[in-house]
């Protein structure tokens, strides 16, 4: 046992914020000593701000994006268009694709994607609450926003086929060259799939 | 031509720390069991294709107490250096020349190997597993779209033996049936051409060894198309609880002289004909990527009676680099072609010293 060390409270400190993601021993000492020392860390503005998150973020009934209230504001909006569905695996793939703009339909997680490996089937993803929104909001075009994985082509194909019954159009996201980079740099199964997802381009 | 000119272990198996310079040409490395002779040659296939010949998890090969391994060597003037570390959070940090590579593909392009070990014969008379990780070892050399087609193959087809044996109902089984069919294709069609352009390699190496007639042919483990195989055994596949169509149920069929190798060889010949599919290997490496593969032979001269230990090294690719173990130089001959040295392995801690 070393003859000093810091202050009990201060142990208890470090070894909560070590618990922290993609935080370690000396991470969490330097966090432990400006929260103590700064004039700017406002320790009890922290906490709250952290009890009060915790407390009244919920998900989404519906897409099952974080909301304070039992449906986001998102789906909340009317003027959204309720046409076109984009399926996500995880909640937090909804803002990249919000942010590009390009979109102006409702969104559904799905919480991961099947990989039975990993113990994940259907149950455990929101498959009966997505075949219940369709029953309820009829849209006319399901956008799978699936990864590329052995998990994610699995996935989509088991959505593909229990929403098949529905006569709804399914999309997949394009795959292809990625924006900036030339044919030269791509391999072959990506420019395969960039042949093969190839759009009109005709004026 | 690439060289290994210099391997360097850290906290690999029995080593603590060891750094050997290398030359072009036969180094022999000679030692008594348990010196860690085949662990040097475990560090130079681990350091240029990212995978022992020994063991499935790397894991194994840290040295005992330690939480990680180092590698590095300077490889056709290139610095190579490979890092594992399980508990870290980059568990396999990869470096050309100082650059951290973000993917393998740069990495595992830079050198190949021809792994010999004595255990080869089990390519001839053991479970066909065997022979497809051989035509693996060709294959993921050869080609980056075989490690794309071999590795989204080989996890759909464990997912959906899960769902199969799980009882899981049928939609999710044929999930992965896609998948299956677009890589089982490509994988089964690498593989058809990939034996044949080994064929002719490996009966020209067994001609020269023993003046007999060697011929493989590859025979897919689907007899049409992966849709409509899988599409066909889909019921009993559910019975069975198992995929039963694709390259997991691929063979490669050895013949020799007329007669299949694997139930009617002698002990001598199937040592002969595996011997023949690793040369044949080497030669079809050092033809397809213009500079030889590094060989690297573990302890085969003991299973060998003297004119196939001679026939062996006279058959090795002219300019090849080859690191080769055993414990005693009695009874090989040295081939006048090329240059040979020594390397005296004692005890774990003495310096490898040249003779």
């Amino acid at each position: 046992m070393p003859l000093l060390d810091y202050p009990e409270s201060f142990c208890e400190l470090t070894r909560q914020l070590r618990r922290l993601p993609s935080i370690g021993p000396r991470g969490a000492e330097r966090i432990a000593l400006w929260m103590l020392r700064s004039p700017h860390a406002h320790p009890k503005a922290l906490a709250e701000a952290i009890h009060n998150a915790t407390q009244h973020c919920q998900s989404c009934e519906q897409c099952g994006f974080f909301s304070e209230q039992k449906i986001c504001s998102l789906c909340a909006d009317e003027t959204r268009s309720g046409k076109e569905f984009c399926i996500v695996e995880r909640v937090t793939d909804i803002l990249p694709l919000e942010r590009t703009g390009a979109f102006h339909g409702r969104y559904h997680a799905l919480g991961g994607k099947l990989s039975p490996l990993d113990g994940i089937g259907p149950e455990q993803l929101r498959i009966t609450e997505l075949m219940d929104r369709l029953h309820v909001e009829r849209p006319s075009e399901i956008i799978l926003a699936l990864s590329g994985d052995v998990e994610g082509e699995a996935t989509a194909h088991y959505l593909a086929e229990m929403i098949a019954p529905w006569s709804i159009k399914i999309t997949r996201l394009a795959q292809g060259l990625s924006a900036g980079s030339g044919v030269e740099q791509a391999d072959a199964v990506t420019l395969q799939r960039a042949l093969m997802n190839r759009g009109d381009y005709s004026l | 031509m690439n060289i290994l000119t210099r391997l360097t272990l850290q906290h690999f198996r029995s080593f603590s720390s060891k750094s050997l310079e290398l030359h072009p040409g036969l180094n022999f490395i000679i030692g008594p069991n348990a010196q860690g002779k085949t662990s040097l040659l475990e560090a130079a296939c681990v350091l240029l294709r990212l995978k022992s010949p020994l063991t499935h998890t790397l894991t194994e090969a840290i040295r005992f107490g330690e939480e990680a391994f180092f590698l590095a060597g300077s490889y056709g003037g290139k610095e190579l250096s490979m890092r594992f570390s399980p508990g870290e959070k980059v568990k396999r940090l990869l470096q050309i020349d100082d650059v951290t590579q973000q993917e393998t593909t740069d990495y595992l392009s830079t050198g190949c190997i021809v792994w010999f070990g004595s255990d080869d014969r089990e390519i001839i008379n053991g479970p066909g597993e065997r022979r497809r990780r051989f035509l693996d070892s060709a294959g993921l050399q050869l080609s980056n779209d075989y490690r794309k087609h071999l590795k989204f193959y080989e996890k759909a087809l464990r997912s959906r033996n899960l769902v199969l044996r799980k009882q899981r109902p049928r939609r999710e089984v044929e999930a992965y049936n896609s998948i299956l069919i677009e890589n089982g294709d490509a994988l089964m069609n690498l593989r058809a051409h990939l034996c044949k352009a080994l064929a002719p390699q490996a009966a020209q190496a067994c001609h020269s060894i023993s003046q007999e007639k060697l011929m493989l042919h590859y025979q897919p483990g689907a007899s049409m198309t992966m849709r409509e195989a899988l599409e066909n055994s889909l019921a009993k596949e559910i019975e069975l609880g198992m995929t039963l169509v694709g390259p997991h149920r691929d063979e490669l069929l050895i013949r020799l002289n007329d007669i299949p190798t694997a139930t009617f060889g002698s002990e001598g010949q199937r040592r002969t004909v595996a011997l023949s599919l690793k040369l044949g290997l080497a030669n079809l490496l050092h033809q397809e990527k213009l500079t030889p593969p590094l060989l690297l032979l573990d302890d085969v001269f003991g299973e060998l009676d003297p004119e196939r230990r001679s026939a062996l090294l006279a058959g090795l690719p002219l300019e090849a680099q080859a690191l080769l173990t055993t414990t005693d130089m009695e009874g090989i001959e040295l081939p006048q072609t090329t240059t040979t040295h020594f390397f005296a392995l004692k005890d774990e801690i003495s310096e490898l010293s040249l003779f």
